[in-house]
């Protein structure tokens, strides 16, 4: 049974950044038994390709987009994607995730993964269109805020397509800066500044492509039963009521919290802060990522 | 033996004796939440939970003596007492900065077997706790242990509430921990068992088997559709359970008389969800939008795809999500269905595409010549031609609208067929 026939798209796009040469292959199918979805395949090309006691911001540091067999399917949450690379923030493995409409449309267009190699002299925005990639300069977006970009690129591409973009703060480096997608922010571990290190400032992505699961009735039934399991799920009620901040409160209460640079694990006035606080004060409505339950 | 009959008389009185199935509603709350509406009103809640037909309620001792009259009475039903609590949720759902890390956890008794048996209980209700630490365990085990001994001298039925909760619980291993659990529960001397379903009928099944005692199925959060309660008291009665122990599902129900009236149907009649609710398939109606409910996630098209096709993409849905975004305001969001308007049947000048005998739309590919007049005779959009050139149109599914059963904020709805105000689904 290939791959294509469950779940994967069977095709990794890599992407040099310093020659501007594109390419695309399969996946080993021997490697992929061993792996555990797309944060176990962006762990392997992570691991495969990067040089031992690379600088983060060096352009031998790969930089990996993943989904996984899911995406794009039915089942709960199938839309998020993550990004997997070296961390300037803490110098080692690095994945970060996120929802939005990205990850479903990365899968559409064909792709499980999207490898970025080295650097580019100037910036730039990578677009692609199913099999079709190409670059365009990125000096007019240069410096703009996430949401002016992603606004941008899709008055220049179409509404149709779907944009990961970094932010002033990732173009300068910060270690904490992440990707966004909208509203929705890969926030882990400074990835948004590893790619302002290769200044790519974005892709910008369309997909019509389809994903196809080796048993279609066996998959609807179980995912049938995951969301039934969300609906009536205590943990998931308190998500859709109060948000991810909803266990602040508790992670306070353990005394991990990390408060001024983690000099102390408690915050006083994080009551202030709660997942309850916030939806009481600043929700005004709730707005779900691609075939998620959970908002 | 006298004390055997007790607990035969009393389980007796909890199980219907012609089917040896109970209905339950667990109203033991107040423990665990701030007072929430199910718990402030739970004595007009539970009149009607006693007007549904349940065999037995689950409270806690402080309310069995405040609300005794409703166990009054020869059809009344059976009094189940939580008789042990924990100090998990010191001051309610709120105040999480009270709450204790794990490894304080205590649990104590707060009611003992011989005064529960006073004030006319059926059984105790009790926690069995698996996944926290040694300690915390082996506290369980005699805990329940001694709570089986009393409950033996007296002939009182013993219900234990297996729970894994805690740092050694997965995702991969819940399943085989709640299997254990329960069969380590009947060892401790449990009667009769509150469990959460597996979510699969094999492993429950499994669960049952092993137990070898009645085994009662518990709901968990208050989902938004009654039917979710139904199919899991379905799929669990299939795998040999005994009944249900249903909480919030019924407590926080609209009308929670209907709610214990439809899983009875199911428990005690043999009836099947959609028999009980009517079936989701083959209505007639059409679909209509409920744009403030609407969180854009667009499950429904990925619904109205994989129906229609076994592949999944995002283009071929025969409605869509459209999306309205304003400057420093959270994106709007809005499905767009078919109304059944009709037009495109006007546009079709061959007669391919009718409304046919079920309510839906429906294409004679004999007499479709592709000429694509359907396609701008949609006002909405919602037509499009596939690549034989055939239209792609909604056709509800054939009358079972996938959009509608997947959307859990209920953006969309069936209606009413137009001219019919009486067949509201």
């Amino acid at each position: 049974m290939s791959l294509k026939d469950r779940g994967y798209e069977d095709k990794v796009l890599r992407v040099n950044l310093t020659t501007k040469r594109c390419s695309t292959e399969n996946l080993d199918p021997d490697v992929m038994r061993l792996l555990l979805g797309g944060k176990g395949l962006g762990a392997y090309y992570l691991y495969k390709e990067s040089k031992p006691l690379a600088d983060p911001f060096s352009p031998e540091n790969p930089f990996v987009f993943v989904v996984g067999p899911l995406t794009g399917t039915s089942a709960p949450t199938a839309g998020r994607f993550g990004v997997v690379t070296k961390s300037p923030a803490t110098k080692t493995f690095l994945d970060s995730y996120c929802g939005g409409f990205f990850g479903q449309t990365m899968k559409f267009a064909g792709y499980d993964a999207i490898v970025i190699e080295g650097a580019s002299a100037e910036p730039v925005v990578l677009v692609v269109d199913n099999e079709s990639v190409r670059f365009e300069g990125a000096a007019d977006i240069w410096g703009c805020t996430t949401a002016e970009s992603t606004k941008r690129l899709k008055g220049k591409f179409g509404a149709d397509f779907q944009t990961v973009v970094i932010g002033p703060a990732a173009e300068r480096l910060s270690p904490i800066s992440g990707i966004f997608n909208d509203e929705r922010t890969a926030g882990r571990g400074g990835a948004g500044a590893v790619l302002g290190s290769k200044r790519l400032k974005g892709i910008a992505l369309r997909g019509t492509g389809t994903v196809q699961v080796h048993n279609p009735a066996g998959f609807d039934e179980a995912a049938w039963i995951a969301y039934r399991m969300l609906r009536m799920s205590n943990q998931i009620k308190r998500m859709n009521d109060h948000g991810t901040a909803n266990i602040l409160g508790l992670v306070n209460a353990a005394g991990a919290l990390p408060t001024r640079n983690y000099q102390e694990g408690q915050f006083e006035r994080s009551n202030e802060m709660t997942g309850e606080a916030w939806s009481k004060e600043y929700w005004t409505r709730s707005i779900g990522c691609y075939g998620c339950p959970i908002y | 033996m006298p004390i055997v009959a007790g607990k035969t008389v009393r389980l007796n009185r909890l199980f219907n004796p012609k089917d040896g199935r109970a209905v339950c509603v667990a109203a033991d709350h107040g423990w665990m939440s701030d007072p929430t509406p199910n718990v402030i009103e739970l004595k007009r809640i539970l009149r009607e939970v006693v007007s549904g037909g349940a065999d037995g309620i689950l409270v806690s001792f402080g309310t069995a003596l405040r609300m005794g009259s409703l166990f009054e009475g020869k059809n009344a039903p059976a009094l189940l007492i939580r008789a042990d609590w924990m100090n998990l949720p010191r001051l309610g759902g709120s105040n999480v900065s009270n709450v204790l890390p794990a490894v304080n956890f205590k649990k104590k008794a707060t009611s003992c077997a011989k005064d529960a048996l006073l004030v006319g209980a059926s059984a105790i209700t009790i926690y069995y706790f698996i996944g926290y630490s040694d300690e915390f365990e082996a506290i369980n085990i005699e805990q329940a242990a001694d709570f089986a001994k009393e409950c033996r001298k007296i002939g009182l039925p013993l219900i234990i509430e297996p729970m894994a909760v805690g740092a050694g619980v997965t995702g991969v291993n819940v399943t085989e921990i709640l299997i254990a659990s329960a069969r380590i529960a009947v060892e401790i001397g449990a009667d009769a068992l509150k469990i959460p379903y597996t979510n699969d009928v094999r492993s429950f099944k499994k669960l049952v088997d092993e137990a070898g005692v009645p085994v009662l199925v518990l709901g968990g959060a208050k989902s938004d559709d009654p039917r979710d309660a139904l199919e899991l008291a379905d799929e669990a009665l299939r795998a040999g359970a005994r009944g249900t122990v249903f909480g919030r599902n019924v407590t926080k129900a609209k009308d929670p008389r209907k709610m214990v009236a439809d899983v009875c149907a199911l428990v005690h009649h043999g009836r099947s969800v959609d028999e009980v609710l009517g079936a989701r398939v083959k209505q007639r109606g059409r679909l209509r939008p409920i744009a403030a409910n609407c969180t854009g996630c667009q499950l429904c098209e990925i619904a109205c795809v994989h129906y229609h096709s076994s592949a999944f993409d995002q283009d071929s849905h025969r409605l869509r999500i459209e999306y309205k975004f304003r400057p420093d305001e959270p994106r709007l969001s809005k499905p767009i269905v078919c109304p059944l308007c009709e037009k495109c049947v006007e546009a079709c000048n061959e007669g391919a595409l009718t409304i046919g005998p079920e309510g839906y739309l429906v294409l004679d590919r004999g007499r479709c010549t592709s000429c694509g007049d359907c396609v701008p005779g949609c006002p909405l959009g919602l037509i499009s031609l596939d690549s034989n050139a055939m239209p792609v149109f909604c056709d509800l599914c054939e009358g079972s609208p996938q959009c509608v059963a997947w959307c859990k904020p209920h953006a969309i709805v069936l209606a009413p067929p137009k001219g019919d105000r009486k067949n509201v689904s």
